[in-house]
């Protein structure tokens, strides 16, 4: 086969941060490769400059074997080449259609809106896409939006594509359907390159895997002949064990509760819907979904950022509706909510670690006293430090020039060592390594086994497996079932991710989510509800066989 | 009827020096940039034309040299100031409002500055008129054609300045509408990474634009001279005023051009509504004079409530507005 | 092959620094200013016909000839130092209140309110009502377009700005039903001069200097080390972030902004009853948005403020002065043009702190191998640069050497003088808010 792109000794820098070093490699043409690489190994960099995003240091990228000079993204897509980006680039109020002309050469003044869109519908066929080419962006579901993309970058004549992290934000039957266009792709002689973490995919879907790791070039492998954990070991340069550990606790007294709630969202639609379900303490209740169905507001109106509808959410048998963030958070309630800007909600950015460190108890001091008190602050940053190895040159350092996942380590510490009853947590490993994201988990086992109750909103559902107890799956706002998780599969909880399983369904007549020992007093207090999820478990997998 | 036609004509006229300043100021912030030195693009473009129309009349009379020239340097020195403007913010990446600021405070000195600089250069005490080549941009067809009834009084009594301003905010939303070029711009409003991604040279695009919006406004500079002001040259605060109801208009109009010309009609009509309260049989004393001139500027206040009411997203300020754009930001 | 690429490659590009020393920002902005200063003597030089020296005679003149002078230029240092500083806690909270001209004229029409109307009071009396009326009439309105941004999330920064004008129509209306048929409002009790600030031995502005540099110590730890400080550097931060920790988002905003107008009400009681001792539509001048520049190129830093206040008012009161020796030909707006050049260049610097360029690499190894023969090649002005250059950093070093050296000795003195003061006590605290700390931290428990 002939090489599409090669990597010859490419380096960039970011100011003393060392993104790629003398990177090596080749794409073929037509061939799926892999880019595997923990988060901040440099996989997304160095497409990035294959996109025009950055220009290298060091070093020459080649195409069809000619030295190629890539300042801007103009220059890219006149080598054919397109980028998906992880974070879409779209613009949120022009239509599809818009978006897919937009920036072509403009030798036609007026464009021609039929044109284009018969062309897109061409590319959709031929590939196996849908797309509504005068739906507005921001009407549109994530899978649309990169479907979207990726039609954009063909319209554009691509031949060799870029994935950055294409699955992140899908379910699994949306991952294998866009597995599939990318299998139609190849057969059509273009060369992809996905940049992934996840293994599985990997092994699924690629020719060959080019592993990087810390920035530096690894090796190219043969999918065939490779293994997760060949593949792992690679990847992080020693022998590590993949299984997630999961503790037996006992479970205590169910310490939150939420009976029948429902929240809007920002745009006023529902965003929960009738839901009900608690955490025991010592237990870690793991909630799975598709991006955006629910799972912030339901962190938010815990913790008292977001007026909810209608229902309740009890604390040990009070009410905690209405109350302020400030008094839930004396509670015991801790919330961490990692957004996917990693920056936006729990820490202030410019300010340093000693300052997020105060930023729940920097009133805890008397009344009278005008001043915060700065240096307790700086003795729990610095403790937190050393105790979670957080790699910064001081305490006094910006949050904001922290890695991501230092960053995410003064969050959850910060929220731990306030000593909650209850952890609220979303995505708390959203963007780490695999050792850092292992230390959150081990953090998590820590505070179950104190007995905490732990609510974990994740998107890797390899993960959810793994550490909760309990998975409860919401689609659109709704329960779809809470399951245990030792008993159940990746598929069932992908069906009902997308809504096509509903195990509330299956059992009409029982009520979910509902403690038999419930601090809330007029429901009935001898419904089992634990045996009764076992029981529609083992019913509900029946069912599937 | 009388009083509302002067009253009328003085509002179309002056609403004319708003439009200007707001067609600029829309093109300029579709690329994503606050301009807040419409003030010293205005006043920088009063200046040039005013001087240049000042010091023509005295070698020449030649109406062709005396209508382009001042229309020329209006536009040339009001573009100066976006293309200072937009080197600050875009090549060095400065604070945008801050930056705005500065270059309405630079603005409002050259224009002052040299403005009396030229009347006392050339030899007068305090003020000066360009009247020549104010008689020209003055001509109408009503003038021409010796029209007197209403109908002309109120449409066609204006030189063309009053007319170009509409042409201009039409062709404004034809571009922006239905062009790539305006499509790519918007995009640039929007998402700055978007359109780089998608290879517009975003750079490109931002000096053009606010270049090309600072040389607007800059006519409305030279409309106030030489058509309100009939050529004679002062130093009033009103251009600056002026220039602030412009960024008003920009948000009044929903950053649609089409909605500036009636907008800056009806800033004009509430104005001047102080001198011509007869309309409406009414009469006012200083004191209350002082008061009703509040108006425009409470009004825009009350658009600018009733905007962040209304929640359309069509309606919504480009979304990168304000921020700067650095492609290696992450 | 190799070459080719180079060749290609942009000639020059840029980075972001990192953390940047505060030696390096102080070099950069004195740099600036000397550029600008540069600058606008090259500009007065072109339009004044004066020679260098001259203009330079003047400047210093402007500020300095004699005591009513130096008078004047502090008054004038402080007063925009006063509202550069009251904008500021509002712009830490990305809050852009650029209508710091309308609270100044707002608290000054209150002071005259007190001043016109009170005359039966005594003049303690006086000076204590109007110092309150205004520093609330200053708030209050600064305050009514923060609760609008606030409930509704009205754009603040064109809602503070049609504040300006409403204000000076406001005035306007006021001097016009005080004058009568006067021709123009003369000041305020002449005669009894109820109501006027005292003036400090012969020095009429003494309180004035003497508040203004108090309130920019106060404000300096009101920023830095206080809760109200804190919040408002987390909401300014993330909004988000301010809710998620439970502040009271809403009212910090519109406390902080009430401050900010406050503090600028307080200029126009300044302005009026120890100053001017009447109200004009102009009174703050073009100040509001001379001090947003000067707030922000300080990085809100208030002694940063104090230092580019002097410079500031030293160009433009200079400038007036070059403007009265000169040729009739120039006006008082010359001053708009010596601040405005000065205005940029601070506004230009702040880039080459914030980034670095990078020259394409063909030019970077030309200097790097053959800087032999570029040195020889390069004219001599150029070498010339570069050893002042040298100096200059050299300097820097030893400055540097020194400042740590004896911070160093400082500091041990000064815990000497503690400890012989007060033996154990310190010691024990901390032990015990170590102890505190292990409890609350407690992750390995």
């Amino acid at each position: 086969m002939e090489t599409a792109i090669k990597f010859e000794n490419v380096t960039k820098t970011f100011g003393t941060i060392v993104a790629n070093k003398d990177v090596n490699f080749d794409v073929k043409k037509g061939e799926i490769l892999a880019l595997l690489g923990e988060n901040g190994s440099g996989k997304t960099t160095l497409c990035n400059m294959l996109a025009g995003i950055y220009y290298p240091d060091h070093g020459n990228i080649l195409i069809n074997g000619e030295i190629a000079t890539i300042r801007s993204p103009h220059d890219a897509y006149r080598y054919h080449i397109g980028m998906v980006h992880q974070h879409f680039k779209l613009v949120d109020i022009f239509t599809a259609v818009e978006n897919v002309v937009l920036g072509l050469d403009p030798k036609d003044y007026k464009f021609d809106i039929k044109a284009a869109s018969k062309r897109i519908k061409e590319i959709c066929d031929k590939y196996g896409f849908e797309v509504d080419p005068n739906k507005k962006v921001y009407n549109m579901s994530v899978s649309e939006k990169q479907t979207l993309e990726i039609v954009k970058v063909l319209y554009r004549g691509a031949d060799i594509l870029i994935l950055d992290e294409p699955t992140a934000v899908l379910t699994p039957q949306e991952s294998d359907k866009l597995f599939n266009v990318i299998r139609n792709m190849k057969a059509d002689g273009k060369s992809i390159i996905i940049i992934t973490h996840k293994l599985q995919e990997v092994l699924s879907v690629s020719d060959r895997v080019a592993i990087l790791r810390k920035g530096a070039y690894i090796d190219t492998v043969e999918t065939a002949s490779a293994t997760t954990q060949s593949l792992t070991d690679m990847m992080v340069g020693q022998k590590v064990d993949l299984n997630i550990e999961r503790p037996k606790v006992e479970h205590d007294i169910p310490l939150l509760e939420i009976r029948d709630l429902s929240i809007k969202n920002d745009e006023g639609a529902l965003a929960i819907d009738n839901v009900s379900f608690y955490i025991r303490g010592g237990e870690i209740l793991g909630i799975a979904g598709i991006a955006g169905c629910g799972q912030k507001e339901l962190c938010e109106a815990i913790a008292g950022l977001r007026n909810i509808e209608s229902g309740d959410i009890n604390h040990l048998g009070k009410s905690i509706i209405g109350m302020k963030p400030k008094e839930i958070i004396d509670e015991g309630i801790a919330m961490s909510f990692i957004p996917e800007d990693r920056l936006g909600m729990g820490l202030a950015p410019s300010l340093s670690i000693t300052d997020n460190m105060m930023l729940k108890t920097y009133k805890d001091n008397a009344w009278y006293n005008p001043f915060v008190d700065r240096k307790r602050a700086r003795n729990k940053a610095n403790r937190l430090i050393k105790e979670l190895e957080i790699a910064t040159p001081s305490s006094e350092t910006p949050v904001r020039r922290l890695s991501g996942g230092n960053v995410q380590k003064v969050l959850v510490g910060r929220e731990i060592s306030a000593g909650p009853n209850v952890i609220v947590t979303a995505y708390p490993v959203r963007g780490l390594d695999i050792n850092s994201s292992y230390l959150i988990y081990n953090i998590l086992n820590e505070q179950k086994k104190k007995g905490v109750g732990v609510l974990f909103v994740g998107e890797d559902l390899d993960v959810l497996l793994g550490l909760c107890d309990k998975i409860m799956v919401l689609c659109h706002g709704k329960v779809m079932g809470v399951v245990h998780a030792d008993k159940t599969t990746k598929e069932e909880i992908g069906l009902m991710m997308t809504g096509s399983l509903d195990l509330t369904e299956v059992k009409k007549d029982k009520d979910f989510g509902i403690a038999k020992d419930s601090f809330i007093e007029d429901k009935p207090v001898d419904f089992n509800s634990e045996e009764i999820i076992d029981k529609f478990k083992e019913e509900g997998v029946k069912e599937d066989e | 009827m009388t009083s509302f036609i002067s009253w009328w004509t003085s509002a179309v006229v002056f609403g004319t020096v708003i439009m200007y300043g707001a067609l600029g100021e829309i093109l300029t912030e579709k690329s994503g940039h606050l301009n807040l030195g419409v003030p010293g693009m205005v006043f920088l473009g009063a200046f040039a034309g005013f001087a240049s129309a000042f010091l023509l009349e005295q070698k020449t009379t030649n109406p062709v040299v005396l209508l382009l020239i001042p229309l020329i340097c209006a536009f040339a020195a009001g573009a100066l100031g976006g293309l200072i403007y937009n080197f600050f913010t875009v090549t060095l990446k400065a604070n945008q409002n801050v930056t705005g600021l500065a270059l309405t405070y630079l603005g409002v000195g050259i224009g002052s500055f040299g403005g009396q600089y030229v009347v006392k250069a050339a030899g007068y005490e305090t003020f000066a008129r360009a009247s020549a080549t104010s008689s020209i941009y003055c001509k109408s067809i009503a003038k021409l054609g010796g029209l007197t009834d209403p109908f002309s009084k109120m449409f066609l009594s204006y030189g063309f300045l009053i007319y170009l301003a509409i042409i201009v905010a039409v062709i404004m939303f034809i571009i922006l509408k239905k062009t790539r070029v305006g499509l790519n711009l918007r995009s640039i409003g929007e998402s700055p990474a978007t359109a780089d991604a998608a290879g517009i040279n975003v750079t490109k695009y931002k000096y053009l634009a606010t270049i090309i919006g600072g040389g607007i406004s800059g006519l409305g500079g030279l409309t106030y001279v030489l058509i309100y002001c009939q050529g004679g040259w002062m130093t009033a605060n009103s251009i600056e005023a002026l220039g602030w109801l412009a960024v008003a208009l920009v948000i009044f109009s929903t950053w649609k051009p089409l909605n500036a010309i009636w907008g800056s009609y009806l800033f004009a009509l509430l104005y001047w509504f102080y001198t011509n309260a007869n309309v409406f049989h009414m009469e006012f004393n200083v004191v209350q004079a002082d008061l009703v001139q509040m108006l425009p500027y409470l009004v825009t206040i009350l658009v600018l409530i009733f905007i962040s009411l209304r929640k359309k997203k069509e309606n919504q300020p480009p979304a990168s507005l304000g921020l700067n754009y650095f492609r290696e930001d992450r | 092959m190799n070459n080719q690429a180079i060749v290609k490659e942009p000639f020059v590009r840029i980075k972001r620094r990192g953390t940047t020393s505060f030696l390096y920002r102080s070099f950069v902005r004195i740099v600036a200013i000397f550029f600008a200063m540069l600058f606008a003597t090259a500009f007065l030089e072109g339009v004044a016909d004066m020679s260098f020296s001259e203009i330079w005679k003047y400047l210093i003149d402007g500020a300095t000839v004699n005591s009513t002078t130096r008078q004047e230029y502090w008054k004038e240092v402080m007063l925009l130092l006063l509202i550069s500083l009251a904008l500021t806690p509002a712009f830490k909270m990305k809050f852009w209140n650029i209508g710091g001209q309308g609270q100044v004229l707002i608290g000054a029409l209150a002071t005259s309110i007190v001043m016109f109307y009170g005359k039966g009071m005594s003049n303690s009396g006086m000076i204590i009502t109007s110092f309150i009326f205004s520093i609330v009439a200053g708030g209050i309105w600064a305050a009514i377009p923060a609760i609008f941004k606030v409930k509704l999330n009205a754009n603040e920064t064109l809602f503070t700005l049609m504040m300006n004008y409403i204000a000076i129509q406001l005035v306007a209306a006021s001097i016009d039903a005080w004058k009568g048929k006067a021709s123009a409002l003369p000041q305020f009790n002449t005669d009894t001069r109820l109501g006027y600030l005292p003036s400090i031995g012969d020095n009429t502005y003494g309180i004035i200097m003497i508040c203004v540099l108090v309130i920019t110590v106060i404000l300096y730890l009101y920023m830095k080390h206080t809760k109200h400080g804190y919040e408002v550097s987390v909401v300014g931060e993330s909004l988000k972030t301010a809710k998620y920790a439970g502040m009271n988002t809403t009212w910090i905003i519109v406390r902080t902004v009430f401050l900010s107008g406050a503090l600028c009400g307080l200029c126009g009681f300044f302005y009026v009853a120890g100053s001017d001792y009447l109200i004009s539509t102009s009174t703050s001048g073009s100040y509001g948005f001379t001090a947003i520049i000067v707030s922000w190129a300080a990085s809100f830093n208030p002694f940063g403020m104090l230092i580019l206040s002097i410079i500031m008012t030293f160009m433009s009161k200079g400038t007036l002065n070059v403007v009265n020796y000169a040729s009739n030909t120039l006006n008082q707006y010359t001053a708009y043009i010596t601040v405005g050049i000065l205005l940029f260049f601070l506004i230009g610097c702040e880039f080459f702190i914030q980034y670095r360029m990078v020259f394409n690499s063909k030019l970077q190894a030309k200097f790097d191998s053959n800087s032999e023969k570029i040195h020889k090649a390069i004219p001599w002005w150029f070498s010339f640069w570069k050893k002042v250059a040298d100096g200059i950093d050299a300097c820097i070093a030893a400055v540097q050497k020194w400042i740590s050296v004896n911070l160093a000795k400082l500091k041990t003195a000064l815990i000497k003088l503690f400890k012989k003061n007060a033996p154990e006590q310190p010691k024990e605290e901390e032990v015990e808010a170590v102890v505190k700390d292990e409890k609350e931290v407690g992750i390995h428990d």
